[in-house]
């Protein structure tokens, strides 16, 4: 099966390229096949994005996760090939988490969370309070501006630096410094409203 | 506008992937000593970088959505086992209406054939993210010994039909187009090779790419439970506890394994770098419990002695 003269040029380029970024061109020019590799390489992360700012035992993660994969394949046509997929992927879990998180806060209220299931090797207390700080995560985006929101969860749950979070937000830098601090003052007034938080934090290092 | 307003996150970055210069390190403590918000930062930053470090385990999601894409689109993929047909109705579903949002897209041939080299392939791109995110720590102690080899393997077990590439030669009789043959791929033996090589070039990215594909294609596989290991030892080696501890409780995870010895070592010192104090004590005690004649034994007694009650 001999390919063309443009099928070897292709070919050669890909070889060169990050696979990943090559697959999700091709799955942006309408190869089903990249379509279901390139969801098979994002869907864990997609999942795990979603689950780590929802809760994983949230009843809306599974929607929110298909959403998520949805919003990331509908947006495959403006992937411009300049970052990785998976970044690409996890930016549209945090938006459509976010945004997921704050309905679900809108009309329900803020109900008790069941507590997320604990691992047979972490201790229980190391559990509980790593639960406590991310629950105070999620309670927090519902209450800042949406921008802010997605700022905070690509810096902390994504571990992303401000540069990254321009880069994959579209957003020039100055303005993820500004959303960043205003989420921050936030975060700072939540504590400062917590006693147990507050003494929990002054025994760090 | 307090210094305490001023957050160093630059900062904060350099201390994750471990390029603090002792006098930013002085700087960045003496920003934490006054700012919760930022200790508090550094704290979830962790808690999420664990938990994000394990989806690689969960190839679940990936197996369904692909497994959906490629009925969609014709391609024939081997009967999974019934242990492995614990589907989340909800996300067949959500494969199911993905595909159909992928199929408004044209299908080009040409494509196809670019591609076809590539479909072998998972890149890593969550791996490195999670090496980027888990937040390193001092070291409190110096690292045990024994980093695995790839002399520990034993002959790759028979891989699961569901990791397996599709059976190129045979399109499903309902396929609107024959898809292309798809390469052989490559072995858990081939990967694991490619990734030994990588890890003596001290390509560490490539290591995660390779690692990646292992434990998502052939995740029961000898080869991947010893790239677990291997990783871990690597994230260890550099710095990143989180990870490493993520990569050591996998392979404990995975059952018996003739490194088992060596994971609990390298789990007890993961947590002991990660200032867990509790916990690496009782990792301590939990190792020479089971191996009360591990050559580790003499550093698994300092540190418990050293831990305290």
């Amino acid at each position: 099966m001999a390919g063309s003269p443009d099928d070897s040029q292709s070919a050669g380029l890909a070889a060169a390229a990050d696979p990943s970024v090559v697959l999700a061109e091709r799955a942006a020019s309408g190869d089903e096949l990249a379509v279901g590799r390139l969801l098979r390489l994002v869907a864990p992360r997609v999942r795990a994005v979603v689950r780590a700012v929802m809760g994983a035992q949230h009843p809306d993660c599974d929607d929110a996760v298909q959403l998520a994969l949805m919003g990331f394949v509908k947006a495959l046509p403006a992937f411009r090939g300049e970052c990785d997929p998976a970044g690409y992927a996890s930016t549209i879990a945090v938006r459509t988490a976010v945004a997921a998180r704050r309905r679900a806060l809108v009309h329900e209220g803020r109900r008790q969370e069941p507590p997320e299931m604990a691992s047979d090797e972490e201790s229980p207390s190391g559990m509980a309070e790593a639960g406590r700080r991310k629950e105070l995560l999620r309670e927090l985006l519902g209450a800042i501006p949406i921008e802010q929101g997605e700022a905070l969860v690509m810096r902390i749950v994504l571990g992303w630096s401000l540069d990254e979070i321009a880069a994959y937000g579209g957003v020039p830098l100055n303005t993820v410094r500004s959303r960043l601090r205003l989420a921050k003052e936030a975060m700072r007034r939540r504590i400062e409203s917590d006693d147990r938080l507050l003494e929990e934090l002054q025994g760090e290092p | 506008m307090s210094v305490a307003d001023l957050h160093p996150e630059a900062l904060l970055d350099k201390e994750i992937r471990g390029e603090l210069e002792p006098a930013e390190r002085e700087r960045l403590e003496a920003h934490l000593a006054a700012c919760p918000t930022c200790r508090l930062e550094r704290r979830m930053r962790s808690d999420f970088a664990l938990e994000l470090s394990a989806e690689g385990l969960e190839p679940e999601i990936a197996r369904v959505v692909e497994t959906a894409a490629r009925k969609e689109t014709g391609v024939r993929v081997r009967a999974r086992p019934a242990s492995s047909r614990r589907l989340s109705t909800t996300l067949l579903v959500a494969a199911a209406t993905l595909t159909i949002v992928a199929g408004a897209f044209a299908s080009t041939e040409a494509g196809r054939r670019v591609l076809a080299p590539l479909l072998t392939r998972t890149a890593a791109p969550a791996e490195r993210e999670s090496v980027a995110t888990a937040t390193a720590h001092v070291a409190t102690s110096p690292m045990p010994p024994a980093v695995p080899t790839s002399a520990a393997i034993q002959p790759a077990e028979p891989e699961p039909p569901a990791q397996t590439e599709p059976v190129a030669t045979a399109p499903a009789p309902t396929a609107p187009a024959a898809a292309p043959q798809a390469p052989a791929p490559e072995s858990a033996a081939t990967l694991f090779d490619s990734e030994t090589e990588a890890r003596r070039r001290g390509d560490t990215t490539r290591v995660l790419e390779l690692h990646a594909q292992l434990v998502a294609r052939y995740p029961l596989s000898n080869e991947s439970r010893v790239s677990r290991m291997v990783v871990a030892r690597m994230l260890l080696d550099s710095g990143d506890a989180a990870g490493a501890l993520a990569g050591f409780e996998a392979y404990l995870r995975a059952g018996a394994g003739e490194l088992r010895e060596e994971a609990l070592a390298g789990r007890a010192t993961a947590l002991d770098r990660l200032g867990r104090t509790h916990e690496a004590r009782a990792a301590w005690l939990a190792l020479l419990d089971e191996y009360p004649r591990t050559a580790y034994a003499e550093h698994a007694r300092a540190r418990i002695e050293a831990l305290g009650d």
